[in-house]
């Protein structure tokens, strides 16, 4: 009993220790000795959204040679709107675009995997052709998506995406023209002229060349900015504070900290021994959200996100909550410590499954069909809650039970209370407790023996 | 007799009183949509949805990142205070500032929301322009001052970025009541999601009333909300559910099992919800104006939430449940005439 005890002890030092070493990972930022390497911590390498941080913004205009100057207030708003699709597909899913003035176009995008590049690119578009026998027979303009892509046989290419619209004529045209040459000609420059095998009706042909991947990336990105509706200059690019405000990101890291301390006080106070274990597993929370936020390349934190982070501690709470308010129910009916914990998790475990399944589906809906900072937003939350899934359920769980080891006979430590004319209702074992033997709602309902007909569905 | 327990110890009536909840619901929710509906009340929708207008003002290397509170604040001063030449305030305000460009680039980008008509923005852009360039030129010092022409921007979230939001938030409900119906029953399912919407509704009319500003954030307030807000609706009827099946509940009314789930989960949402509802509430506190235009809604939701998993949502249940259940439960003589 003595060895089992100190067993235990150790068992929770050791957790406490891993624990805290993990924090001390997620959140000091420090110079490894004997290097130059400089360790950020997870919570300081987290890329940061344009709100939080800030960026780079460009200003493109009109560009000077566009030819044709009619119905501009409609074809510069399909231009924002192929300009937003471009931007969010190469990865900056918080980037705004906006018009400004007349015919100006402002975008903003978080500084990573230098944008400024990519603004440059848009403001040099290029033209496409396609020519059969020296006559011009399709353009650009129906191109909806072009990217770099490998192919064993070519190398890289430059994969088009027509619109219904385009693929229709592009079927159209390969078909009439089998056998002959088909020269792609951008801004005036026959690149390539394959001879065509065969019809190709899906819309997706590829173009290749002797290309690397930075000059097929290069080249679909002109091409894509070819088929804006209006063509663009760029004007001015530079770097851009937050869009929040200078204090945006400190104010919200000052809450997240308040917060945390006061749910580990009110956790504390409320179930004692079972608020430590639950607060050494939300802080075991913290450092493994921070951890995959920041290891997952397509985080971006935003003020929505940091909302979700809170959302997801709260959650991670939630779930210990329900269970501890089960444990004292359990106990205040009669069991020992020992079969209320043991009765308190099993009988969470569907509504916290249930809750955590409803809020799985809200952000894989979110990652789904939203777009830009509400796909992050999605992004966030999701791992929140699986990661504070596992917290409460597994982590919580073994931690209470080393604790028990240590002590089981004094309710005074978990806060547990009996009701007053209640009998004690000694440990049975385990079996007993999964077939429901609880007395009703009311006394005055029919009072039925151990018959355990389960009528409906089985629980999980 | 049971009057003289302590409130833990008497059974609840909370279901009983489903005309109460209906009224006071649909009053708040009725108000907030005709005023949503009034021109010129409506929401009010900030520089994200509306656009409006930006100026620029040059500052050159006199203005670096440690200082730019302090000019931005100035800046400040001139467009909150700016008047016309009667003397009268035109009530202009920064929606959005930010520093951009560094060195001899950098500058101050100011954003503001109309005030009025295209022409009356005229006046006032011109007149801000005057009033910028007369309180900050230094003579010393060239760069800073130069204050350039105003111009018009658009919205940041277009329209489809909204009907992509309002589409996740249907199909968000809808897939909630699939899995709802599934793991409970179609009944607890349409009481979870009426709730749900509830909450939404209640939000959108907290909105139109406190006259906050709506921006970008708002829609995935929205959604946050709707995701949380589903957690304590579950949690009571997963105790529904659970004392539903215990056969010695068996001649209850469902009246009577909703009442006493609501009971027996109160500390259980309770509890949970105020560790949240604490956390957001810092944040509404010190964060700055846009993180509280973005917390305030989640905050008055969680309320919202709170009341309805409690509330609404069981008392749509025991009402879907009646016809059904009524029959049978005849020999629990006053519970089943109050249900």
């Amino acid at each position: 009993m003595q060895k089992h005890k100190k067993r235990a002890i150790i068992k929770l030092v050791l957790a406490s220790l891993i624990v805290a070493v993990a924090l001390f990972f997620a959140l000091v930022p420090f110079d490894v000795p004997f290097t130059n390497y400089k360790y950020t911590s997870f919570a300081g390498g987290i890329k940061l959204g344009i709100d939080l941080k800030g960026g780079i913004y460009a200003v493109y205009d009109i560009a000077d040679d566009e030819p044709d100057r009619t119905n501009l207030d409609t074809r510069l708003d399909g231009t924002v709107t192929r300009l937003h699709n471009m931007i969010t597909s190469k990865g900056y899913m918080e980037a705004t675009v906006s018009r400004e003035g007349d015919t100006r176009i402002r975008v903003e995008v978080p500084d990573l995997e230098n944008p400024k590049e990519l603004f440059e690119i848009i403001g040099e578009p290029a033209t496409l052709e396609f020519r059969i026998e020296s006559e011009t027979v399709l353009t650009g303009d129906t191109i909806k998506d072009a990217y770099a892509a490998y192919t064993n046989e070519h190398g890289y290419v430059v994969q088009l995406i027509f619109d219904s619209l385009g693929a229709k004529k592009f079927g159209e045209i390969t078909q009439n023209n089998i056998g002959k040459a088909m020269e792609i000609v951008v801004n005036g420059q026959t690149i390539s002229s394959p001879s065509i095998q065969s019809a190709i009706t899906d819309g997706r042909p590829i173009i290749t060349g002797s290309f690397t991947y930075e000059s097929a990336d290069k080249l679909a990105n002109q091409i894509v900015s070819g088929a804006f509706d209006v063509k663009l200059a760029l004007i001015e690019s530079s770097v851009v504070s937050p869009t929040l405000g200078v204090n945006a990101l400190t104010t919200s890291l000052i809450a997240c900290a308040i917060g945390l301390i006061g749910i580990i006080i009110f956790l504390c106070v409320l179930y004692r021994a079972m608020g430590a274990m639950s607060t050494i597993s939300l802080l075991l929370f913290v450092s493994l959200y921070l951890f995959f936020l920041w290891a997952l390349p397509w985080v971006q934190l935003t003020l929505p996100g940091i909302a979700g982070i809170i959302l997801s501690i709260g959650m991670a709470v939630d779930a210990n909550i329900i269970i501890f308010e089960r444990i004292k129910d359990e106990y205040k009916l009669g069991k020992s410590i020992n079969a209320s914990v043991i009765a308190g998790f099993r009988r969470s475990l569907s509504a916290i499954i249930d809750a955590n399944v409803t809020t799985i589906i809200a952000a894989i809906i979110l990652i789904a069909i939203g777009s830009g900072s509400v796909r992050g937003f999605g992004i966030t939350w999701l791992i929140g809650v699986i990661i504070s899934m596992f917290c409460s359920l597994v982590i919580t769980r073994a931690l209470l039970k080393n604790m028990l080891k240590i002590n089981k006979n004094n309710p005074a430590l978990y806060n547990l209370k009996r009701e007053d004319d209640v009998i004690e209702i000694p440990d049975e074992d385990e079996d007993t407790d999964k077939k429901d033997s609880r007395r009703g709602l009311f006394p005055f309902g029919k009072k039925k023996e151990n018959r355990n007909k389960q009528p409906g569905g089985a629980q999980v | 007799m049971s009057q003289k327990l302590p409130l833990f110890k008497r059974d609840w009536n909370i279901v009983d009183k489903w005309k109460y909840y209906f009224i006071a619901s649909s009053i708040i929710i009725i108000l907030g949509i005709i005023l949503l509906c009034v021109p010129k009340i409506g929401f009010n929708l900030g520089i994200d949805f509306e656009g409006g207008y930006s100026m620029e003002i040059k500052y050159g290397p006199a203005l670096t990142k440690e200082n730019y509170s302090e000019k931005l604040a100035e800046v400040n001063e001139v467009v909150t205070n700016l008047t016309d030449s009667e003397g009268n305030k035109y009530n202009l305000e920064i929606a959005r500032a930010q520093m951009q460009g560094e060195a001899e680039g950098a500058s101050i980008l100011i954003r503001f929301k109309a005030v009025g008509d295209e022409q009356y923005m005229e006046q006032v852009t011109q007149d801000l322009k005057k009033a910028l360039i007369e309180r900050l030129t230094d003579v010393e010092n060239p760069y800073v001052g130069n204050v350039m022409d105003s111009s018009t921007i658009s919205q940041t979230v277009s329209s489809e970025l909204l009907f992509a939001a309002i589409a996740a938030i249907y199909l968000g409900l809808l897939l909630m009541l699939v899995y709802i119906t599934i793991r409970f029953e179609l009944k607890s399912g349409l009481a979870a999601v009426v709730a749900l919407f509830h909450d939404v509704l209640i939000v959108v009319a907290f909105m139109v009333f406190s006259r906050i500003e709506i921006n970008s954030t708002f829609i995935a307030a929205i959604i946050t909300l709707i995701g949380y807000s589903i957690n304590n609706t579950v949690v009571i009827f997963d105790r529904i559910r659970e004392n539903l099946k215990n056969p010695a509940n068996a001649n209850l009314s469902s009246a009577q099992i909703a009442n006493a789930s609501i009971k027996e989960s109160f500390w259980r949402t309770f509890n949970s919800s105020l560790t949240t509802l604490f956390t957001i509430t810092v944040l509404a506190i010190i964060g700055v104006s846009a993180i509280r235009e973005f917390a305030l809604p989640i905050i008055v939701g969680l309320l919202s939430g709170i009341y309805s998993s409690l509330c609404l949502a069981p008392s749509v249940w025991t009402l879907l449940n009646k016809p059904k259940s009524k029959k049978p439960q005849a020999q629990t003589p006053e519970k089943a005439t109050q249900a």
